[in-house]
């Protein structure tokens, strides 16, 4: 050594590390002070430039992420809820005989029938709709 | 001109493909349980000309006539409706040539109006 700070003292000098006596050799010393300054320069250059995000991508990228869990939720609810329809809803079987005679014998014991049967829409269920009922099962699709 | 005449008179002897009329008897067979109502489906290549049910005709679309599937239907309100080997209706058609027939229970009841699954048979009646 020639009086003079090593490079890691001079380093820890520009990085405001460095103990107090080499700070004092620094401030007296014109070559040390000269080399120091040229490392501020070179770590100067070395710093990348500043660059300016636009706000909106900060914006998107600091913004929480959607979450694919609600979807998913809701995806399986709706899976759920149209499983419960198929399995509860009213049977999608065309009218055939069997209903024909089923109402045939309400009415011919005397027991009420239901409405939906007026097929002729008379207002009132009897042997018509009973006919109807029978020549609609058996018409070709 | 003469080979002309000689395939004309070929063609002249070749035997025709014959029509013939048959009737398709269709049979239920229920076991012990009483057959209070039924609906089934028959499917051919033979030509539907008429329809005959037993006891009444059964329903059936008359746009089936001359075509090949029909479907027939009939039920009976009356307390003791037949069981066994049923008798419900007689398909009568014209055929041309080899004919299959194909028949599908679309619906049957027990009085009461339980549904039930009889077996369906169709029995050829007449012709060749």
């Amino acid at each position: 050594m020639d009086g003079h700070l090593d490079l890691l003292g001079l380093d820890a000098v520009r990085a405001g590390d460095a103990t107090p006596e080499q700070r004092a050799h620094a401030d007296q010393c014109a070559d040390c002070r000269a080399t120091i300054e040229g490392f501020r320069s070179l770590a100067a250059r070395l710093t990348p430039a500043r660059i300016d995000i636009p706000a909106d991508v900060s914006r998107r990228i600091l913004a929480p992420k959607r979450s694919w869990r609600p979807v998913t939720a809701a995806a399986a609810a709706i899976l759920v809820a149209i499983g419960v329809w198929i399995a509860v809803r009213p049977s999608a079987r065309p009218m055939d005989i069997v209903d024909a005679y089923a109402v045939a014998l309400r009415l011919r014991n005397g027991q009420s029938v239901e409405p939906t049967w007026d097929l002729n829409g008379d207002g009132k269920v009897d042997g018509r709709d009973v006919d109807e009922i029978a020549r609609r099962s058996v018409v070709l699709r | 001109m003469k080979a002309a005449l000689f395939v004309l008179g070929l063609i002249a002897l070749l035997p025709e493909q014959e029509s013939r009329f048959v009737a398709v008897e269709v049979y239920a067979e229920t076991g012990a349980v009483p057959l209070a109502a039924w609906q089934i489906e028959i499917r051919s290549d033979a030509k539907i000309v008429a329809v005959e049910g037993v006891k009444e005709p059964p329903y059936y679309d008359p746009a089936a006539l001359q075509g090949g599937r029909i479907i027939l239907a009939q039920f009976t309100t009356e307390p003791h409706p037949p069981a066994g080997r049923v008798l419900v209706a007689r398909v009568h058609m014209m055929e041309s040539g080899k004919t299959d027939y194909a028949a599908r229970l679309m619906a049957a009841a027990s009085p009461g109006g339980e549904r039930i699954a009889p077996r369906i048979d169709l029995v050829r009646v007449g012709g060749k």
